[in-house]
């Protein structure tokens, strides 16, 4: 019993040694507030708390990664979203400027919030399609916007400033979170699409 | 009657070597899964860990299938030193009855 162990230590103790003598990388997370296609970049605003529950996505300037050379090392395309927090208790929605690359905190005026609202509540699901309902949502006759936050199970109609009228419902939208395994600054050698990667689906 | 029977093992045995094949051509295909494992707030041995999973797959997969059986001889161990300390001896056996 005692070899046994012994032989088995031993032949462990190579691949330790070879796993140990690697150069790691880093990991950096964030959510993407661009993706270039052509150019195959994603930019995106770290999350400085380092933690998804309660994300900080506060970090500038926003950091941009090229897409990893090898396919299979690369997700799911990430889908790019402006907004970068929405807070319901000081009645405020930051979205990221890409031309001024900071942030603007707008000012809005809830007109419905409904809390406790999973994916497949009906107000978010629409059960004879079996699709989610699009959101954000313009009701460009109200003049209101539309958001459902699937992470703060939360559903909120506001109203904007005048000047934000117009910006189109893709502002409003969050990016996907992303994660990225790297060595060089701005080359991921891995990309994961956290938001859209579901290892329990069949 | 024994060719029928080799042939029926061998239809079984391709079948099921074939089955991971077949449930890959009817998945409806799309972006594969990519795990990056989040290293930011862990320290130490589980650093390592899981920066040896992002580093290479095959090394993570080599040293978890040498680690598997090391750990298992190791708790056996200990499991034979606890029940030798609390006095069941596995190692000799009086029978009962003849």
């Amino acid at each position: 019993m005692r070899n046994m162990l012994k032989n088995m230590l031993l032949a462990a103790l190579p691949v330790v040694f070879l796993a140990g003598c690697v150069d790691y990388g880093k990991v950096d997370q964030g959510r993407t507030v661009a993706v270039d296609k052509d150019k195959k970049t994603v930019t995106f605003i770290r999350d400085k708390a380092n933690d998804w529950q309660k994300p900080d996505y506060t970090y500038l300037p926003a950091l941009t990664y090229a897409f990893p050379t090898d396919p299979a090392e690369m997700g799911e395309i990430p889908k790019a979203g402006l907004r970068m927090k929405l807070d319901t208790e000081k009645a405020q929605v930051v979205l990221y400027d890409p031309k001024k690359q900071n942030f603007e905190t707008i000012p809005i005026q809830i007109v419905d919030k409904q809390e406790g609202i999973d994916g497949s509540h009906p107000l978010v699901y629409d059960a004879a399609t079996g699709k989610a309902k699009q959101f954000p949502a313009l009701d460009k006759d109200k003049k209101t916007v539309s958001i459902y936050s699937g992470r703060q199970k939360l559903l909120v109609t506001f109203l904007v400033p005048e000047q934000y009228e117009s910006l189109p419902a893709a502002a409003w939208d969050s990016g996907d979170e992303v994660r990225v395994y790297y060595k060089e600054d701005g080359k991921a050698l891995r990309l994961m699409n956290v938001t859209k990667t579901n290892i329990f689906k069949k | 009657m024994f060719t029928k029977g080799k042939a029926l093992l061998a239809m079984f045995v391709t079948g099921l070597l074939l089955a991971p094949t077949m449930a890959f051509a009817a998945g409806s295909g799309g972006a594969p899964i990519v795990m990056v494992a989040d290293t930011r707030k862990l320290t130490g041995i589980m650093a390592w860990w899981a920066n040896l999973y992002n580093e290479s797959h095959l090394y993570f997969t080599i040293l978890t299938v040498i680690l598997i059986p090391v750990i298992g001889v190791i708790f056996g161990v200990l499991a034979d030193i606890i029940m030798h300390f609390i006095g069941i001896d596995l190692k000799s056996r009086d029978l009962a009855e003849h």
